[in-house]
Parts: structure tokens; C-alpha cells; sequence
């Protein structure tokens, strides 16, 4: 190699390590910041210049979360831990259930969009699709007389059917492209065997699509853990209310709590992390290898 | 077991009329292949006769029954596909197997069966590995295992073996022709290689643009074609076929030849002389045609020179290597009784 191309070659090497670096910080650094005023004492939050690591690093966040009672500007309070653990349920019962209904709708509907002939098929489809495209806040107000009618505000029914519907055309959209990428001889082979149209989809089909329904799962999951708006408007109390509704309720008049809301925040990463590290595995290539020559 | 009937069947996508009548019968344990150019409508045909297109009119029977409506999984065939199609997510042993689970066929005799189609096919030693880590060849056979290991009346191939490369296709053209000898089933063969059609087929039918051409055993396709599509399809190197005027049993080629036919045709005619049945002789013997030699290709077995005449350009093959070289002159006279004429219009076969 001579010393010129190794000098590019390095240069290269350079040059993507620090674009790397640039994105790791730029997604990570928010979350740091999280941390770390989640284990910062109240007093060291206003001090000025920045610190990496706090002076004395302290749990009595993570106490007022998880505690029975916790000491707060020197007196004795209840902790939030009955609200908190009530909304982190909610967050896993509601993002759980739009996640599966999703994934389940999707699954079978866009094979039927690639697969089963209709009249109106492509209209219908791209009806579907572009509801993408209507902002949330315009719906809003409908939406809400609709819930009142139907008796679903601040109900698990009421907020699931709400995010299935957010969620399930871009799911359908994603799928869609997995069945048509998939040879249609495989299903072929498969009727011949003897199956019907419904077992060659759940045993040859189904299993092959696991990387999509996998990403749907995921994306799916991960939009309904974050959403904010909703929730706000249709899960006024406890019953229904998630986290990202709740954590911001630990503003109060007098004082905003940054270090409990933030070591709120640290334990509501956990749930999408934990399942995106699960999901991972699922979510390889070339699963589709040997079905041809 | 079963004979195949294809009456009348035609195919239409919407006003676009793709099969114009098709009628031929396919005997029990008999070995047919399905042969034509790109597009003349054999893979769709197969297609219809498995059940996976519908047929717009005529009828299609396997046994005694009439199966247009009858549903694919119902019609007791089995296909190869030209893409094999293997489960990715199963192991051999499991792709093999699946039509007789789906049968409800129990544990020990599926893996009965799949061990002794296996057998057959020299798949023993991969029956627990997925399709991804075989070769293309042992694809093609896990394929033929999935078709075989459940006893279908009906063998349907779609070209299985236009993804192998050449010397692994000759062998499995042996599998594939011993492998029916064995089990003896009713099997129609769908391929664009007409070297596949004659070595393999008991009978062969020719197809073009949705119509057929002519079926038959191969040697009376290569030796009698019907018509002047099938003369050029059937053999390899292709017939010459030269314009001519037919008189009193001769016919005289545009560069002024005159060469003798068993015909009693008339007028203008396409004349056809297959490549392997011109003798070499000096120039200007009569009754022979010459020109001047161009392009020598030689395999070996086979040496095939093409000759430019005054008029069209000849091909021929010889298998004694003649000392030919560029430019020489020779004379090409045609053996005796090997001699086609065609009609120029229709193509049709005159006696």
C-alpha cells in the first residue's frame, strides 16, 4: 500500500469515526443530562457552571419515586409512588395493547392488500395510507365528541382504538411491502402441498414476515410510549393516565421538581429500551434466504 | 396415477386473448414436455393444469375428473417450481414432509416417507439443514423431494432446471428421466430448451404464441415436422430453411441450385435441409448447392460451418472434420429423403 493511499484510507477512517462520535453524543448527551440531574441534590440544580458528575451524588429522587414517604425542602411528604406506578402501568397496558392490536390488524390486512383481490383495492389502500397524512389536532375535537358518545374517554378500550388507528396505516403501509417482496411461489408451493389460503399465510408466510412484524411491533410500541396529546385529552384521571402525562403534573405552583422529573423520565426509558433489545434479536436479514435458487 | 386431458382450454386477461384453443392428452405414466420460445404460453398452461390460473374456457381433467374448479390443494399434484420455492424457515426433512403433515399423516410415516425420498435423491446427509445451506443442485432435488414423497397422480415441472449450470442440468436431466422410469408417474415437463424436451419426453409438445404446433415423439417431431416453426425449433443446430420455387419434383434455390425433392409440391415453397444431413462434395456438383466457407465452429464431436451461397447463407454440420478453412469453396448436396418442404405462407408441411 503506499504511503499516500494509506493517508486517505486513514483520513477516511478519521472522518467516519468522528461523524459516529457526533451522533453518539447527539442522541445520548440528552439522556445523560436526565441522569444526572436525576441523582443531583436540589441545591446543586441552580448552581452555576457545568458539572459532569455532581458533588454529592444522591438518591432522595429515586426515594420521592419509589418511597413510601421522602424528606422534600426539609419536611416530611408523601411520595408519588401511587400516582407514579398507576400511570406507569397505564403506559404499559395502553402502548402494550395498541402494540399487539397493530401488529395483529396489520399483519393480516396488508396480506389481504397484496394478496386477495377486491373491488376498490388501491383506493382503499391509499385511503388508509393517507389518513398519514391528517394532522392529529385536526381530529381532535371530533375525536373527543365521538369518545363522549361512545363512552370511551379515559377508558383503555377508548384510548387503544385511538392509537391503532394513528398507528395501523403506516404498520399496514410497512408490511404491505413485506408480503410483496416475498415470492409469491412460496404460497404456491404451499397451496399445492395442501394447504389452504389461510394456512399457507400462517405456516410459510407469517414466519418469513417475523422481520416486519417485528419492526411494526417496535415502531408501533415506541410511537404509543411517547405520545403525548392524546393522552392528555382523552385520559384525564388516573384510571388511564400515562407517564408522559403525569411526569410534566410534578411542576407545581411553587416549585418545579426538575430532579424527580427527571428520575421519572430514567425509569420510563426503561420499558422501550428493555423491549427494543428483546425485539433486536427478531429483527435480522436474509431470513428469506434458500427459498429460491 | 392418472392421464391428463386438456380440451379446448384457451386464456384470456381481460379482452387479451393469450391461449387460442388448446387439445392434447397426457397417457398415464407417460413423460410430456412443453416446449416453445419465451411467451408462447407453456408455464401458463402448466399453471392451469395445477390450478393456480384460471381457465376462461375449455377443460382441463386429471383421471376421470374435470378439475377447472377444483382447488389446487384438491387436484392431488405435485409442482417444481422454476425458483424451487423451498420453506427458508423449515429444514429439508421439513419441507419435505409438510404435505403430508398438512395431511394429518402421522409422525413416524412422515419421516418414513421423507427418509426414503430422501434416499432416492441422495439427501440423506442434509436432511436437518435449511435450504440456505445447500447448493443449487441439492435445492433442485429437495424440491423434486417435496413433490415425490407424498405419491401425487401428477408431476408438473416448470422449468427446474434453467438455474443450474450446464453440467449439473445434464445430470439431473438423467435424475429426473430415472426417477420417473422408477415411479412411474404421469409427468408433463414445461422448458424453453428443446435439448431438454427431446432427451427427456416420451412425447413433446410444441407450442407458440398460445397455440400448439405440433405433439409427438420427439425422433417424429425432428424427423416429420408439421410445419416450418417446428422444423426450426426441434434440432440443434437449427434447419435451413431456403426460399425455393417447387417444380416436378425438384425445387430451385435462389442462387440457381436445383436440388431434388420427394415432395409433389408446386410453386413457391420454403425448402428445408437440416444442417446434419449436408454432404460435403467438390463445387458446382450438380444437384448440390456451393458457396464459399465463413465461420467454422468446431466442439469436437462436431464441426459446424456456415457457407455463404449466391443467395442465403447455409448452415452445416459434420462430424468427420473436414479440412475446411475460410474462403474455400465447396459444395453442400443434400442426403437423400432428408429433404423437408414447407408451404411459404402458412408453414404448413407439403407432402
Amino acid at each position: 500500500m503506499t504511503p499516500r493511499r494509506r493517508i486517505s484510507q486513514w483520513s477516511r477512517r478519521a472522518g467516519l469515526c468522528l461523524g459516529a462520535a457526533v451522533m453518539v453524543l447527539w442522541s445520548l448527551a440528552p439522556i445523560y443530562w436526565s441522569f444526572l440531574t436525576s441523582i443531583t441534590p436540589p441545591g446543586g440544580l441552580v448552581s452555576s457552571g457545568l458539572r459532569l458528575w455532581p458533588e454529592a451524588a444522591t438518591t432522595e429522587h429515586f426515594a420521592k419515586l419509589f418511597g413510601a414517604t421522602s424528606v422534600s425542602q426539609g419536611n416530611e411528604v408523601q411520595s408519588v409512588w401511587p400516582q407514579f406506578s398507576a400511570a406507569f402501568a397505564n403506559s404499559l397496558i395502553t402502548s402494550g395493547l395498541a402494540t399487539v392490536v397493530t401488529v395483529i390488524l396489520a399483519a393480516f390486512g396488508a396480506w389481504a392488500f397484496v394478496r386477495l383481490s377486491f373491488p376498490g383495492k388501491n383506493v382503499i389502500f391509499i385511503a388508509v395510507v393517507a389518513t398519514l397524512a391528517i394532522p392529529a389536532y385536526t381530529v381532535m375535537i371530533p375525536l373527543y365528541r365521538l369518545m363522549i358518545a361512545a363512552g370511551l374517554i379515559d377508558t383503555y378500550a377508548g384510548v387503544t382504538l385511538i392509537y391503532v388507528s394513528a398507528f395501523l396505516p403506516l404498520a399496514l403501509w410497512l408490511m404491505r411491502s413485506v408480503y410483496q417482496s416475498m415470492p409469491l411461489s412460496l404460497e404456491e408451493a404451499a397451496w399445492l402441498d395442501g394447504a389452504s389460503k389461510l394456512r399457507a399465510f400462517v405456516q410459510v408466510v407469517l414466519p418469513l414476515a417475523g422481520p416486519g412484524l417485528v419492526a411494526c411491533a417496535i415502531l408501533t410500541f415506541l410511537s404509543a410510549w411517547g405520545q403525548f396529546m392524546v393522552p392528555l385529552v382523552f385520559s384525564p384521571t388516573l384510571a388511564t393516565k400515562p407517564l408522559t402525562v403525569l411526569i410534566p403534573e410534578f411542576v407545581t405552583r411553587n416549585y418545579v421538581d426538575y430532579g424527580l422529573m427527571n428520575a421519572a423520565g430514567m425509569v420510563a426509558i426503561v420499558p422501550p429500551m428493555i423491549l427494543v433489545l428483546f425485539l433486536n434479536r427478531f429483527l435480522v436479514q436474509g431470513l428469506m434466504a434458500g427459498a429460491g435458487k | 396415477m392418472a392421464k391428463v386431458s386438456i380440451s379446448d382450454v384457451t386464456k384470456s386477461y381481460g379482452i387479451t386473448k393469450v391461449m387460442h384453443g388448446v387439445s392434447f392428452e397426457v397417457q398415464d405414466g407417460e413423460f410430456v414436455a412443453l416446449v416453445g420460445p419465451s411467451g408462447c404460453g407453456k408455464s401458463t398452461l402448466l399453471r392451469m393444469i395445477a390450478g393456480l390460473e384460471d381457465i376462461t374456457s375449455g377443460q382441463v381433467s386429471i383421471g376421470e375428473r374435470v378439475v377447472n374448479d377444483v382447488e389446487p390443494k384438491e387436484r392431488d399434484i405435485a409442482m417444481v417450481f422454476q425458483n424451487y420455492a423451498l420453506y427458508p424457515h423449515m429444514t429439508v426433512a421439513e419441507n419435505m414432509g409438510f404435505s403430508l403433515r398438512l395431511r394429518g399423516t402421522p409422525k413416524a410415516e412422515v419421516s418414513r416417507a421423507v427418509a426414503e425420498a430422501a434416499e432416492i435423491l441422495g439427501l440423506t446427509p442434509y436432511l436437518a439443514r435449511h435450504p440456505k445451506a445447500l447448493s443449487g443442485g441439492q435445492r433442485q432435488r429437495v424440491a423434486m423431494g417435496r413433490a415425490i414423497v407424498r405419491h401425487p397422480a401428477v408431476f408438473l415441472f416448470d422449468e427446474p432446471l434453467s438455474n443450474l449450470d450446464a453440467a449439473l442440468r445434464v445430470q439431473m436431466r438423467a435424475e429426473i428421466r430415472n426417477l420417473h422410469e422408477r415411479l412411474g408417474s404421469t409427468s408433463i415437463f414445461v422448458t424453453h430448451d428443446q435439448v431438454e424436451a427431446m432427451t427427456m419426453a416420451d412425447r413433446i409438445v410444441v407450442m407458440r404464441a398460445g397455440r400448439l404446433e405440433q405433439a409427438g415423439p420427439p425422433l417424429e417431431l425432428y424427423d416429420r415436422p408439421a410445419n416450418a416453426f417446428v422444423a426450426g425449433f426441434i434440432g440443434s443446430p437449427a434447419m435451413n430453411l431456403l426460399p425455393a420455387q417447387a417444380a416436378g419434383g425438384h425445387v430451385t434455390l435462389a442462387d440457381g441450385s436445383v436440388l431434388p425433392i420427394t415432395s409433389a409440391a408446386e410453386g413457391a415453397v420454403q425448402y428445408g435441409i437440416r444442417p446434419e444431413h449436408l454432404d460435403l462434395v467438390p463445387p458446382e456438383t450438380p444437384g448440390a448447392m456451393t458457396g464459399t466457407v465463413g465461420l467454422i465452429e468446431s466442439t469436437g464431436t462436431a464441426m459446424f460451418v456456415a457457407v455463404q451461397t449466391q443467395g442465403p447463407k447455409v448452415n452445416a454440420l459434420f462430424s468427420d472434420r473436414p479440412a475446411l478453412h475460410r474462403g474455400d469453396r465447396v459444395g453442400l448436396r443434400p442426403k437423400a429423403g432428408h429433404s423437408h418442404v414447407f408451404h411459404t405462407g402458412t408453414g404448413e408441411r407439403l407432402a
